[in-house]
This record gives C-alpha cells, sequence and structure tokens, in this order.
C-alpha cells in the first residue's frame, strides 16, 4: 500500500532527524550568519551596481583612454620611493621564503611577509566605531571584493567578470600592517568593470555607516610615474589615521592594498614599487 | 536587524534536523545529506528575497535541496569553503535504529536520481503527480514513469509494497523550468 511506503519513509526521515538532533547540539546559528550576510550584501551590491558596472568603461578616464595606458613594460619608470627597493624573482612573489631578507620585495625598508593577513575595516575600525548589522556587513563586502573572495558566489551574483587568477602576495609589518593582493582579468574591461563594482560598494559602505563614522570614496586616481588607475577608500572613527583600501589597475592587472591604522601612508609607496620595479 | 536574521534562526533551530531527514532521503548518504542542507541554507538566504515566515523559508530551502542533489553540484571548492561551518562528530555515532529502515534505504539507493526524486516527492512530501512534475520539471507523463520504475525496483527489494494505483509508463519528456 501506498500508505505502507510512506509510513517507511516518514521513519527513515524521523530516524535520520533525531540523529542529527542528537549529534548536532550546537545551533550553529552564528556560523550561518556569518556565511549568509557577506553574500546577501554580494548580491545588493551587484544588483545595484550592474548599470554602472557596464558603464565602467566609459565613466573611468583611465580605461577609456587607451592611448594613455600602455604595456606595463611600457610605462614611464619611475624612480622608487625612497627606502622602497623591489627585486624581482621570476618565480611570483607568493613562493618567496618568509624570511628571504636578501631576495624580498622590500617597502620603507620592510620585507615582504608572504603569510600575513590584515584586518578589514570591521575589525580595525568599525567595530570600535559602533557600526554593527547590515551596516558592517556592507562594508565587509569591500574588504571581501578587495581580497577577492567570495568569487564562487560571484557565479550567482551578477558580477561583471571574476578575475581570471588572483592571489595574495602577502604584507608588510609596521606601525600599521599592509596587506597586499593582485588579480589578472582576461581583459582591461573585466578589470575596470570589477573596479566599478569596488566602488559601489565604497558608496554603499559609506550610506550604510551613516555618521557612525568616516567613509571617504576617491575616485580616478591615479600616479604620474605610474600607468593605469584606480579608487581609493578611508574609513576612519573621525576622519583620521584611516584604515585605509587602494585599487591600482593596469591593463587587466589589478593591486589591491589593505592598511590597518597606521599603515595608510605605505600604500602609495606599495603600489608604485609594485608596478614600476616589478616584472616577471 | 532584518527580517531574515529571526527566520534563519528559527529555521536553524527548528527545522534543520527535519530538513536533513529529507535530504537524506535524496541523497541516501549522511555527508551529502548534511552538505545540501548546509548548502541550500545558505543559498537561500543569501538571495535577496524577502524571507517573512520560517514556513516560505522551509519550502525554498527543501526546492534548493532537490535542485541541488539533482544537479550534483557540490565541488571541492565550495566543501572546502564551509567546512568551518560543519561540526563533524570524531566517532561515528552508532546507528542504533538500523534495520527495516536500512532495507528502505538500500532500496532507494538503487534508484536513478530523478526516480528517486519522484518517489521522495510523491510519497514522503505527498504531492500530487502534477505538483511533481512542475517542481521536476518534468511531464507529468515522466514522472508517472520514474515512478512505476521505481516502484519496480522497491517491490523487488522490500516485497509487497503497493504504490496505489498503478502509473502508465509513458515516455519521459522534459520540461523547462524544473529543477535539474
Amino acid at each position: 500500500m501506498s500508505a505502507e511506503l510512506r509510513r517507511l519513509l516518514a521513519e527513515v526521515a524521523e530516524r535520520e532527524s533525531e540523529r542529527f538532533a542528537r549529534t548536532h547540539p550546537d545551533d550553529d546559528v552564528l556560523l550561518y550568519e556569518r556565511a549568509v550576510a557577506p553574500r546577501r550584501a554580494l548580491r545588493r551590491t551587484a544588483q545595484a551596481s550592474g548599470v554602472a558596472a557596464v558603464a565602467a568603461s566609459v565613466a573611468l578616464g583611465f580605461v577609456a583612454a587607451d592611448a594613455v595606458v600602455t604595456d606595463r613594460r611600457d610605462a614611464t619608470p619611475a624612480a622608487s620611493p625612497s627606502g622602497t627597493s623591489l627585486t624581482p624573482t621570476g618565480t611570483g612573489w607568493t613562493e618567496l621564503p618568509e624570511d628571504s631578507a636578501a631576495d624580498a620585495w622590500r617597502v620603507s625598508g620592510r620585507p615582504l611577509d608572504a603569510f600575513f593577513v590584515p584586518e578589514g575595516p570591521d575589525e580595525a575600525v568599525l567595530v570600535g566605531a559602533d557600526v554593527t548589522g547590515d551596516a558592517l556587513t556592507t562594508c565587509q563586502v569591500l574588504d571581501a571584493f578587495a581580497r577577492f573572495q567570495m568569487l564562487a558566489d560571484a557565479a550567482e551574483a551578477p558580477l561583471p567578470e571574476a578575475p581570471l587568477s588572483s592571489q595574495r602576495l602577502g604584507g608588510f609589518h609596521g606601525l600599521g600592517d599592509v596587506g597586499v593582493y593582485e588579480a589578472e582579468f582576461t581583459r582591461r574591461a573585466g578589470a575596470a568593470a570589477y573596479l566599478a563594482l569596488m566602488v559601489e560598494a565604497a558608496q554603499m559602505c559609506r550610506q550604510a555607516v551613516g555618521g557612525a563614522a568616516v567613509v571617504n570614496v576617491e575616485e580616478d586616481v591615479a600616479f604620474s610615474a605610474v600607468a593605469g588607475g584606480g579608487m581609493r577608500v578611508d574609513i576612519s572613527r573621525d576622519g583620521t589615521d584611516p584604515w585605509r583600501l587602494w585599487v591600482h589597475v593596469q591593463q587587466g592587472r589589478m593591486l589591491t592594498v589593505i592598511a590597518e591604522p597606521g599603515g595608510a601612508d605605505e600604500v602609495a609607496p606599495v603600489i608604485t614599487s609594485y608596478f614600476t620595479a616589478w616584472d616577471r | 536587524m532584518s527580517a531574515w536574521h529571526g527566520v534563519l534562526e528559527e529555521l536553524i533551530r527548528q527545522r534543520r534536523s527535519a530538513l536533513v531527514g529529507y535530504a537524506y532521503l535524496l541523497a541516501g548518504d549522511r555527508p551529502l545529506a548534511e552538505d545540501l542542507v548546509h548548502d541550500a541554507i545558505i543559498r537561500t538566504f543569501s538571495r535577496a528575497r524577502r524571507l517573512e515566515n520560517v514556513g516560505a523559508a522551509e519550502g525554498y530551502v527543501r526546492r534548493a535541496i532537490l535542485t541541488l542533489f539533482l544537479n550534483n553540484r557540490r565541488s571541492r571548492s565550495r566543501a572546502l569553503a564551509k567546512q568551518h561551518l560543519l561540526v563533524v562528530p570524531d566517532v561515528a555515532p552508532p546507528d542504533d535504529a538500523a534495520g527495516d529502515h536500512d532495507v528502505v534505504v538500500c532500496a532507494l539507493n538503487g534508484l536513478a536520481p530523478r526516480q528517486r526524486a519522484c518517489v521522495v516527492l510523491r510519497y514522503f512530501e505527498d504531492l500530487s503527480t502534477a505538483e511533481t512534475a512542475e517542481r521536476l520539471g518534468l511531464s507529468e507523463g515522466s514522472v508517472k514513469r520514474y515512478v512505476h520504475d521505481a516502484m519496480v525496483h522497491m517491490r523487488g527489494e522490500l516485497g509487497d509494497i503497493d504504490p496505489g494505483p498503478e502509473p502508465t509508463p509513458q515516455s519521459v519528456v522534459l520540461v523547462k523550468g524544473g529543477a535539474r
């Protein structure tokens, strides 16, 4: 009888349900919230910036002006910032031994720590500024973009293009620690669109935070000696000593640099040294 | 705090175990069932839709479980990405309620995924043939065919199980828009 099959199936499901409840006494609600919240914000951000992403190649001058953007090797070399030296190895920076002081990429005398991960704006600034809930989550998305995280979710969100490859290069220990991430996009337009998405995420963070913290977003930021351009976001409690995110795009290559409070001044030297002295 | 937080909390605390039971009927494998529930919950709540009550949320999660099961979309990266969420017991608990249930599970495990989904939807979820067809994106004739073939197998494994009126076997036709 069908009633018998229904009963058997119900009993199997009930037994498995009870077993699971017995072996999983913790509800894990907080862990699920942490997994869900950034993804919801990611989707909101991506949906809100859908038009902006499409228009990115027009809105961002350094991308539209193809004649100005040259290949990294053709960019006018600039003297490395004071105290900055970079020794290419041809093997990729993440393969550098942590203590290979002689060969390491150095900024302001400090070598790259290949395994270092800096704090996001939430831990570094916003929690201390009593920013919580959705506002905090919205700003965490900006940080996730900068680290090229949640790319698996990008496939389900209307993101313009995920990076072809991305990696955490490492960081520099200092008064305020600095983390460095790079990504390679198939096309320059892909990098520009991803940058536009980050600008949108930064604006959403600024709006979400309101007056609880100071969020300054600067678009079309460029260096005189380095081809390309990008954006910079400063998040602080009172306008001083910010958590800083600086994104620089050159062709299809994107570099994101995150500085905890105290390290903001080190960001520009990191970017210029990467794009002027670095070569494979 | 947004409404979805409360709905998520209620769903996790009150319905997650039942969802694992449902997923187990489909998957026939405990780790996979737990993975399906985990992925389905995150997938459902990550979407921007409004989730205002646990009943509606559970419906979405069940649909997501079914879709994930049929798509078999688990990848290594997904599994690694959620490891921090799962509490894996050091020692597998004794399966003290084995016996007839294991026979049922073995019989289900002999079915193809779509056959199994049809059986679960028809005889556990109590959906009609039309509702099952809509849920799976199949024609009603296809559902009847899957159920017929599944019950032939189940009878062979379980003996005198009678699923009710014998469905008429028909050719399988996919319908656009269902869970695949």
